[in-house]
């Protein structure tokens, strides 16, 4: 089976689907997670802004339009070189 | 020149450091979100969308509104359409068709037919006014043709009953002035 984009998902989620929201989180949650703690160092301050990051996320997916690059079609920009912030 | 490490570690030794180390980095790397957190995320998810799904009604309703609207234009521009297919009539002197609209649509034989008889009844109409507007007109005639003869200005009566009887042939004199 094709595996879905984010894309996909978070319209699907827009749209009251509560799964597509539980398969992007699973996708996204570890990377997001290890690179706030990365620049943060610190657990209890990682943990907010891992919280408060995907609040913003979630209130804004009533509006999302799937035209600015996220994710995966973020990591390769046109030139070769690498992008994005969820990895 | 470097050496290389196994060289001088091998063994035992060296495979629990290499365990030890790769243990830790797969630790480092399989570092995830507590699952308080997870949930808290989650549950803000459903927050959100038992939220929206609350306010849907609403922007249905909006929907509803803006076709009911558009099915109103339409309907009236529509009416309008139709009541100007049927011929322009202007009240001018009883009911007189205004031919030279440039708006008005072409005539059929149909709506010749209704222009014809439209016409008729707008000149029964005119003459049927005129001959009612004339009764008083006639009225005060005679009455200035009384004064003139009691005034005895007979010449001058003489000029005004035969302009009277010209004008209204059909209409009796009064004994008076029948002589």
């Amino acid at each position: 089976m094709r595996e879905r984009s984010d894309e996909t998902l978070m319209m699907a989620y827009a749209d009251g689907n509560m799964e597509a929201f539980e398969l992007l989180y699973s996708r996204h949650r570890g990377p997001l997670y290890r690179y706030i703690l990365r620049q943060v160092s610190d657990a209890a301050t990682a943990n907010d802004l891992f919280q408060g990051s995907w609040e913003k996320i979630i209130k804004a997916s009533g509006s999302y339009k799937p035209s600015a690059l996220c994710g995966r079609q973020a990591e390769e920009k046109p030139d070769g070189t690498r992008n994005g912030l969820m990895r | 020149m470097t050496s290389d490490p196994r060289d001088q570690q091998s063994g035992p030794e060296f495979e629990q450091d290499l365990k030890a180390v790769r243990s830790a980095w797969s630790g480092l790397e399989q570092t995830d979100p507590p699952e308080l957190l997870n949930q808290a995320v989650l549950n803000t998810a459903r927050r959100e969308l038992n939220t929206r799904r609350r306010s849907r009604p609403l922007r249905w309703l909006g929907g509803f509104a803006t076709a009911t609207v558009i099915v109103l234009a339409l309907t009236i521009v529509i009416q309008q359409d139709q009541q100007q297919t049927t011929p322009v009539l202007k009240k001018t002197n009883g009911f007189k068709l205004d031919q030279t609209d440039p708006a008005a649509p072409p005539v059929t034989a149909s709506d010749a037919a209704v222009m014809a008889v439209a016409e008729e009844m707008s000149d029964s109409l005119a003459e049927s006014e005129k001959a009612t507007d004339s009764i008083p007109e006639a009225d005060a005639w005679i009455e200035r043709l009384l004064l003139l003869r009691e005034t005895h200005q007979d010449e001058l009566l003489i000029q005004e009953l035969t302009a009277f009887r010209e004008a209204f042939p059909g209409y009796t004199l009064p004994p008076e002035l029948q002589d």
